[in-house]
């Protein structure tokens, strides 16, 4: 069991399927537990249909249906989910600030490196590896 | 010896060169006899822009312009300075940049010392553009100020700050009797000399007091100017202050002029009034008084005081039948006279009247009715004398030649005096009545006769003979031509003038005629006359004779007698009283003419001026006089008697306050004898136009210093003013147009603008671009109006193929200008209740329709339209409203340009935006795929094959879509750069669907898309095979992006020419205003992100379909699907983007 009950599981949410299975691909090359969303209903359903509490969200921003900065503001206003870590993941050229305004935890820029992306998994669930 | 250089030169050639160095003002160079450039110094280079090395060895002409060489200037110019020395010029010339300069040239010839010879010529030259740009414009405003004060009637001297003077115009230099040249730079007080009229001590001049205290110094009155010549005139002066920019004091102005004529045409009423007044109230044997025209009694002289024995006090207002006997008011006779005297002019009454304390006396009355010019009755003149002593006199008289007639023959006799008194009776005029009693009395009275009558001044006039035989009267009057009886010892005339006393001679003897004759030929006449009796009786009034008439016989058996004088005696008492009313009634004339001449004179000069005049009385304001210009300036006829209180106009004053009838500057002058000097008010005719006026406005001073009339004067300024006021508004156009980038805002700006200040109402018209004309900005200057021109705007809006109006001037970038608008241009063309409605709301006298235009092009119209103001637009406001058209073009033009330039970054913008995040997708799985192959490899980790593929699959895919995007913006480039080629072949349009459709399948199937390609039969055509693919592929895609999960329909078909290709899908459909939009670069219908690509799938597909000659349109719902058809010619012509039909018949020709 890990502290949180984080299961190491990571919620990728992209519009973009080749950029969901990339990153996917990648997290459970590191044995993380992935579940993918299309867009930010796609991640609340499956945020609160899961058992577990994952450990990390990373989120894309601009997607059709409901997007980054919806998701974010349902998931704040959300106690069971407002926790949960977030990770901007955007090609925007100004991912710091619209990390920053989404009050995000961290921020990834698209393209991202391998490495990058397993310290951001890390960072967010080393406990979990314990 | 001829040395061209020798130790002198060397040495002045250093200095030279020295002194060349140090200034830098001037282009100071020499030039060869020939002209050719030899040395050239710093100002030189500087002031022509040529360095040394270019221009030395070069011909001097190339500093002149073309035309000065063209008329050998520069060669003129060294002939001259060589045959004398020396030759200055001020003129344009050229720099080295080909730009103008204005230069004052100094060319000297320089001379061998030794023997003259001409060696060159030193020029220097000086730039002085900015002095004559400056002497320009101040010249400018010399002359225009200088044609002001030429204008002024009145006469104008200027002084600087030191009471210098500085200009004089014509009307100052006649009165002072100094030219302007003489006086400039002179002493004010030299050339304005004025004195106190009165004292003739000299006063301070008001320009004096200007400079020391610089306030306005007002109207001066009783001052003379001493002119040049030591000739004075008076003169009313004023002097203000002349202020520079900075407000401090450059000198006055002094404005003056000679008030002579208005003086005298014053103070000849005055004196005429008063000779008159003093003439009437002084007399004493004659009741004079004045009645109004129901009788009653509104003046009383001292003689009347003394006949009737009524102090003025009680008896003005009184009836003056009261005069009369009981008996004669019952029968009316008081009204009888007055009707009569209404009837002839005049009546002539001898009877009884009553004096205050009741006794009765014989009176003389004549009554005449005075008129005003119009011919009505204004009142009567009463003269009444008593005669009741003369009547005694007359009355015993009278008994005696009844008894004498009695005696004699009496019927004759007393016919013939009822002859004379009918005689006297009818005249007025005393030599008339003189020349008909002397006639009359021939042959009763003698054969000849001679009326003397002492005139005012004492010299005696004979003022009428008579003889029996009309040809002997030449001799009669030859008497006293050539002997005045003043002159004669012992002449009758004389003596019995002085005693009263009359004289008669029964017989006259030889010895008498040569004792009265003074010449010979005196005796000679009296010798052809032949007297033998006569009568001499002097024609007494008062105390004193008046004249006397001498009854003359010169038959031997007609001899006078006692009887004969007493009625010579009667005869001459009547003759006396006739001549005295004829007197007074020619002097009343003569007094009353003169006053109605100065009037008429002072009427002309006020009538003559150029300014609008009213004179009013004061403390009634009832209007005196009015001249033309005031009535045309009001708008109003004044008729004299009219109250100034009811104005026909309402006034305004500067600041837009309405005055009150108090304080209207006539009533000012009127009751608070204000001075009202050039102030600006606005009248509004009862008509509703209006003007801008200066006002002046003083009290009139009567003979006691007392204010009894106020004169207003007033000139329109209308013009003035709105020159001024349309500078100002040019001057802030710019400002105001610019002040907002929305070319909807500033066109509003721009009607409200104009309004009220140029026009009553106006609009604002720019094509839509869909073949409407809106109006874009609507004003009038009454805000209940603005409605109607809303209205107008609204529902009759001009339309582009109007033959006239601003259809007219869109199409022909030609302003048009109606001066008077009639009643049928008005209506319009539309016979429309409504339009004519609101355009009879509107009104509509005078329009103005200029285009807005920039670079050539008219974008727009402004439509000025005068309404109320009644007011008709000239040329100049023409001209006006075209520069704000060209200003307010610009501004808009700047807006437009803005707007879409914000569009254009904006799309820009979002194009980076969308193009970083499209770009970025298929690089992050790249990266991520990639990034773990090469883990895998280093690690060493073994990989089952089937993770390789499923990664090496995606790297191929993404790599795959980047190829898409990239080649998605190549193709953006090179279609924008105007550079895709096209490559045509011959292909059935069925088989590039089916291929595409090949391609799709995967995608459709994991889409869930069902593709129904309906394509009945082949359609073969000329196309280029890559770029249609592109636009199936796009519009296939397109369809897929938007309509995933639902059927997806092609149809195929052709006609005769054209091959027809419609891609329908089922998703959301594109709302109409968007239809549009979506074929245009980085645009998509739906607002944003939420679909990858670029946007620029049907952007691409349009711009190839037109290259191949056809067009791409969208039918489309929202909720319903859209249907995408494209329409291609059979033949494509190979790409210039027109259908082309006959180039590619052509094609297939070959």
């Amino acid at each position: 069991m890990t502290e949180g009950g984080c299961k190491r599981t990571i919620v990728v949410v992209d519009d973009d399927e080749s950029i969901r299975f990339a990153i996917s691909d990648s997290l459970e090359d590191m044995g993380y537990n992935v579940v993918v969303a299309s867009d930010g209903q796609d991640a609340l359903d499956k945020l609160r249909a899961a058992a577990d509490r994952p450990c990390l969200v990373l989120l894309d921003l601009m997607m059709p249906g409901m997007d980054g900065w919806a998701f974010r503001a349902a998931q704040k206003s959300d106690p069971k989910l407002a926790s949960i870590p977030v990770v901007v993941l955007t090609a925007d050229a100004h991912v710091r600030q619209k990390a920053a305004e989404l009050n995000a935890d961290g921020h990834v820029a698209k393209p991202v490196r391998l490495k990058d992306l397993q310290k951001t998994a890390e960072r967010f669930c080393r406990k979990g590896t314990e | 010896m001829k040395p061209s250089t020798g130790p002198d030169n060397a040495f002045l050639q250093e200095r030279y060169q020295l002194l060349v160095e140090s200034v830098e003002d001037y282009a100071i160079f020499t030039l060869s006899a020939a002209g050719i450039i030899e040395t050239w110094n710093k100002g030189a280079e500087r002031i022509k822009g040529y360095r040394a090395h270019e221009i030395i060895g070069q011909h001097f002409s190339k500093f002149y312009p073309a035309e000065d060489i063209a008329a050998r200037k520069p060669d003129y110019e060294l002939e001259v300075a060589a045959e004398v020395g020396r030759f200055e010029d001020e003129g344009w010339r050229v720099r080295n940049d080909g730009s103008l300069f204005w230069a004052n040239v100094i060319i000297t010839a320089l001379r061998d010392p030794e023997d003259g010879h001409l060696r060159g010529y030193a020029k220097v030259t000086r730039d002085l553009t900015e002095r004559k740009a400056h002497e320009d414009s101040l010249r400018a405003s010399r002359e225009s100020l200088s044609a002001t004060l030429h204008s002024i009637g009145d006469a104008v001297i200027t002084t600087d700050e030191h009471g210098l003077v500085t200009r004089l115009n014509p009307v100052a230099e006649q009165l002072t009797g100094w030219s302007r040249q003489d006086a400039e730079g002179r002493p004010l007080a030299e050339v304005f000399k004025i004195v106190n009229e009165d004292t003739q001590l000299p006063v301070e001049s008001p320009v004096v007091r200007v400079l020391r205290e610089g306030l306005i110094v007002g109207l001066a009155n009783h001052t003379a100017l001493i002119a040049k010549n030591g000739n004075t005139c008076p003169i009313s002066d004023s002097g203000a202050p002349i202020r520079d920019a900075a407000g401090k004091l450059r000198g006055a102005v002094m404005v003056f002029r000679d008030v002579t004529e208005q003086r005298k045409a014053e103070e000849n009423l005055r004196k005429s009034e008063e000779r008159f007044r003093l003439l009437v109230s002084q007399v004493r044997d004659y009741a004079i008084f004045m009645l109004d025209p129901t009788g009653c009694i509104i003046s009383w002289n001292a003689g009347a005081e003394h006949l009737k024995g009524y102090q003025a006090e009680e008896i003005i207002g009184q009836h003056f039948s009261r005069f009369y006997p009981p008996q004669d008011i019952a029968s009316d006779k008081p009204g009888r006279e007055l009707e009569e005297a209404i009837a002839n002019g005049r009546l002539e009454d001898e009877g009884w009247r009553v004096r205050k304390d009741g006794t009765l006396f014989w009176a003389n009355v004549v009554i005449t009715a005075l008129r005003d010019d119009s011919g009505v009755l204004i009142g009567f003149a009463k003269v009444t004398r008593d005669l009741t002593e003369r009547r005694q006199a007359a009355l015993k008289l009278l008994e005696e030649q009844v008894a004498r007639a009695q005696s004699e023959s009496a019927q004759k006799r007393s016919s013939f005096l009822a002859h004379l008194s009918k005689t006297l009776a009818e005249a007025s005029d005393a030599r008339s009545a003189m020349a008909r009693i002397a006639k009359a009395v021939l042959p009763t009275m003698g054969d000849y006769c001679i009326v003397d009558l002492r005139a005012a001044d004492g010299t005696v006039e004979s003022l009428s003979v008579a003889h029996i035989d009309p040809t002997k009267e030449e001799l009669v009057w030859s008497l006293r031509r050539l002997q005045s009886p003043e002159a004669s010892d012992g002449h009758p005339v004389p003596t019995v003038r002085r005693t009263r006393r009359s004289d008669l001679v029964h017989t006259i003897t030889n010895e008498m005629l040569v004792a009265g004759s003074k010449t010979p030929a005196y005796l000679e006449v009296l010798r052809k006359l032949h007297p033998t009796s006569y009568m001499v009786v002097p024609m007494v009034l008062g105390e004193a004779a008046i004249g006397t008439i001498s009854f003359v016989s010169t038959s031997d058996e007609r001899h006078f007698d006692e009887t004969d004088l007493a009625l010579a005696e009667d005869l001459a008492h009547r003759a006396a009283l006739v001549i005295e009313h004829a007197r007074l009634y020619e002097a009343e004339q003569h007094a009353r003419v003169a006053a109605e001449e100065s009037r008429s004179q002072l009427e002309n000069v006020l009538e003559q001026l150029p300014a609008g005049v009213i004179l009013a009385e004061a403390p009634s304001g009832r209007l005196v006089m009015a001249n033309q210009e005031a009535q045309r300036i009001l708008g109003h006829p004044l008729e004299p008697g009219a109250s100034m209180k009811e104005f026909p106009v309402e006034l305004y004053d500067g600041t837009g306050a309405q005055y009150q009838p108090s304080d209207r500057p006539l009533s000012r002058a009127i009751s608070h004898g204000n001075i009202i000097h050039n102030d600006e008010a606005k009248i509004v005719r009862q008509d509703g136009t209006s003007s801008w006026v200066s006002v002046n406005a003083a009290p009139i001073k009567g003979i006691s210093g007392n204010d009894v009339a106020g004169v207003v004067t007033f000139h329109d300024v209308t013009d003035r003013k709105r020159t001024a006021e349309m500078v100002g508004l040019l001057a802030n156009a710019g400002a105001i147009l610019g002040s907002s980038l929305e070319y909807e805002t500033t066109l509003q700006q721009l009607a409200t603008l104009v309004v009220p200040s140029l026009a009553d109402w106006c609009m604002v018209h720019v094509p839509d671009g869909k073949g409407g004309i809106p109006a874009v900005g609507v004003a009038h200057a009454d805000p209940e109006k603005m409605k109607w021109a809303h209205a107008l705007g609204e529902h009759y809006a001009p339309r582009h193929d109007d033959p006239h109006g601003v259809a007219d001037v869109l199409r022909t970038g030609r302003s048009v200008f109606y001066a008077h608008i009639s009643e049928e241009m008005r209506r319009g063309n539309t016979p429309d209740e409504e339009y004519v409605h609101i355009m009879n709301e509107l009104g509509m006298t005078s329009v103005i329709i200029v285009p807005l235009a920039v670079h050539g092009l008219t974008v727009g119209t402004l439509t000025m339209v005068s309404a109320e103001s009644k007011r008709t637009f000239d040329e100049n406001d023409l001209a006006f409203a075209e520069e704000l058209g060209r200003r307010a073009a610009v501004a808009v033009e700047n807006a437009r340009l803005y707007r879409e330039s914000v569009h254009a970054v904006r799309l820009r913008d979002e194009f980076v935006s969308i193009a970083s995040h499209e770009l970025k997708t298929p690089l992050t799985s790249l990266q991520l795929h990639v990034d773990g192959l090469l883990q895998y490899a280093e690690r060493g980790v073994a990989v089952s094959p089937e993770r390789n593929l499923a990664k090496l699959t995606a790297v191929a895919e993404q790599v795959e879509r980047q190829e898409r995007l990239i080649n998605d913006l190549l193709d953006f480039s090179r279609i924008a750069a105007g550079r895709l080629a096209l490559q045509l072949e011959r292909f059935d349009l069925r088989q590039l669907i089916a291929a595409v459709g090949e391609r799709f399948e995967e995608q459709l199937a994991k889409q869930k898309c069902v593709l129904t390609i309906d394509a009945p039969s082949p359609v073969m055509g000329h196309w280029d095979w890559f770029r249609l693919d592109q636009v199936v592929t796009n519009l296939l895609s397109n369809a897929l992006k938007y309509a995933a999960g639902l059927p997806i329909e092609i149809r195929v078909s052709a006609t005769e020419s054209a091959a027809e290709l419609v891609v329908i899908d089922h998703g959301p459909g594109i709302a109409a205003k968007d239809q549009e939009r979506v074929f245009d670069r980085f645009e998509r219908a739906v607002s944003g992100r939420n679909y990858g690509g670029f946007g620029l799938g049907l952007w691409i597909v349009r711009e190839i379909v037109s290259r191949m000659g056809g067009e791409v349109s969208v039918a489309s719902e929202a909720g319903q699907g859209a249907a995408f058809k494209v329409k291609l010619p059979l033949e494509s012509n190979g790409g210039d983007g027109s259908p082309g039909t006959t180039q590619a018949n052509g094609r297939k020709a070959s």
